[in-house]
């Protein structure tokens, strides 16, 4: 089975925790040790500096390693003079190869409604660009409701659900835009992948890791001992991931 | 896949290991208002412990925690439905003591049944020390037995289990959740108090705690936990094949630490 990470990052926080921060190279070490593909990766900068400063450090990290670790690049603040002109910024982002792109949320971030991120919300329809949003990282769910009522066919991943079963969360939002998605790293209610996948199919769920602040292999071995297909268990595991890196635009 | 040894590859090829039989230490059961589980009965519970190779789970109700009403039937219903695979804690409801009285007098009764007791203190908004647990971990000490306590962070558990643990040296506490973020506290704890244990439910989640106490000396003291039906024993096994321990370490936390824990009170 062939596993690409939806949600592993690099770089070295501005707090110490419990977990070892790593950088490019020894995520590549971890990731041949776990049986890890790809990974769609970000830079903790993004979130702890700026989503600028961010970008850059994760690009010149991931350099070496590009056939293996895909940027997840951080959206500037599109109202200020932070971003730039918009087209030309997603043209620069696209020319990187970009998998998928998220919103930072730290205190002073601005906000992800409508209102504010209607520019954004189009690039990304237009050129195809899953967003990724984390709730544990910032987000909150009515803010995510209220953007998905706007802007009803963007490709979400919900990312960082929290270890709490979060089904009432989130499922409404499967039923009612086909676009959405779910990252597993904090997803491992039993019984849960294989009732979203009977619900929905296993094309809304997507295998991620969370490392270097979880274990690469917590989700791996629950996915690989699913009770549903094998189909099912390799799209999870990085199918989907792989087709929603193909289908971004240039 | 995840990493190279002999118990991985067994995990990895077949989601069980007959070399590994696992003890889950802390497990609960039923319906719950925090969200929604899918195999939150008991059947589904018992099909989750077969899909990780689970042979014991020691679990306490939700029912049993949070609605006084209920109390502790569920609890001897479902160790009484299948006795080859679950054991049950006592919940222990400080806020009312006349369940507590009548609990305990009818513990001997169910002694097959029983292997412990559940304090859920933060939630019950009262520490552990105080004078209305007194009559359980008084019973606790008289008959040497297994306390699952909650503790999580600064929520007061640390300092009321340390006068606890000082006053009822023949309690076997395990601290659910190993204080959660107050990693080197809980390692002082275990270091300081030969009856105190470690339970890593919802600490292999974050990546590093069990390797620190594994490097403190402690891999005798750690248990396996998973909260499960909120977490799928699969979780915790993979973190545990994917952390920086030996195959040893892994068998001692999965199910022989357990073993020698609670003895012959499970199957």
């Amino acid at each position: 089975m062939k596993f690409l990470d939806c949600n592993c990052f690099v770089g070295t926080p501005v707090h110490r925790d419990i977990w070892s921060p790593v950088d490019a190279k020894a995520l590549v070490g971890q990731m041949d040790q776990a049986g890890i593909a790809k990974a769609l990766v970000w830079h903790i900068a993004q979130l702890e500096l700026h989503p600028s400063v961010g970008n850059d450090l994760l690009l010149r990290d991931i350099e070496p390693f590009k056939d293996r670790l895909i940027p997840r690049l951080a959206i500037p603040c599109p109202h200020t003079d932070e971003m730039g002109d918009m087209d030309e910024w997603f043209a620069r982002a696209l020319s990187t190869g970009v998998g998928a792109m998220q919103i930072c949320q730290p205190r002073g971030s601005y906000l992800v409604r409508p209102e504010v991120v209607g520019g954004i919300a189009r690039k990304l329809l237009q050129h195809q660009i899953p967003l990724i949003y984390s709730i544990e990282r910032g987000g909150n769910w009515n803010e995510l409701y209220d953007l998905l009522k706007a802007f009803p066919e963007l490709r979400i991943i919900i990312s960082d659900l929290g270890v709490w079963p979060a089904d009432r969360m989130f499922r409404p939002l499967l039923d009612l835009y086909p676009n959405v998605m779910v990252e597993i790293s904090q997803y491992f209610v039993p019984g849960g992948v294989e009732s979203n996948v009977m619900r929905y199919g296993a094309g809304r769920l997507l295998y991620g890791s969370g490392f270097p602040a979880c274990y690469h292999g917590a989700l791996m071995l629950l996915t690989a001992h699913a009770k549903i297909s094998e189909a099912d268990k390799a799209a999870i595991a990085g199918g989907n991931l792989q087709r929603l890196i193909e289908q971004v635009r240039p | 896949m995840i990493c190279d040894s002999a118990l991985s590859r067994e995990f990895v090829q077949q989601g069980r290991s007959a070399s590994c039989p696992v003890i889950d230490v802390h497990v609960h059961l039923g319906p719950v208002y925090a969200g929604w589980m899918p195999k939150w009965s008991i059947d589904g519970l018992i099909d989750t412990m077969d899909q990780a190779g689970v042979e014991v789970s020691v679990l306490c109700p939700h029912s049993a925690l949070f609605s006084p009403d209920i109390g502790n039937d569920e609890t001897i219903e479902a160790a009484r439905r299948h006795p080859g695979r679950i054991r049950g804690y006592l919940g222990i409801n400080p806020a009312h003591p006349r369940n507590i009285e009548k609990d305990l007098s009818n513990f001997g009764r169910n002694r097959d049944l029983l292997a412990g007791l559940k304090m859920l203190a933060s939630y019950h908004r009262v520490l552990m020390d105080d004078d209305a647990y007194r009559p359980a971990w008084e019973f606790a000490d008289a008959h040497r037995l297994p306390v699952l306590c909650h503790t999580w962070g600064s929520d007061g558990s640390e300092q009321s289990l340390r006068n606890v643990a000082t006053r009822h040296p023949n309690a076997r506490i395990i601290m659910a959740h190993a204080l959660h973020g107050l990693w080197d506290d809980a390692i002082d704890m275990a270091k300081r108090f030969e009856n105190v244990h470690l339970d890593l439910c919802a600490v292999l989640d974050d990546r590093g705690p069990v390797e620190k106490f594994v490097k403190a000396g402690l891999v005798k003291r750690l248990l396996f936990g998973t909260d499960n039906p909120w977490f799928h024993p699969h979780q915790g096994i993979g973190a545990l094949l994917s952390a920086d321990l030996t195959d040893e370490d892994r068998q001692d936390i999965l199910h022989r630490n357990a073993r020698r824990l609670f003895g012959a009170t499970i199957p």
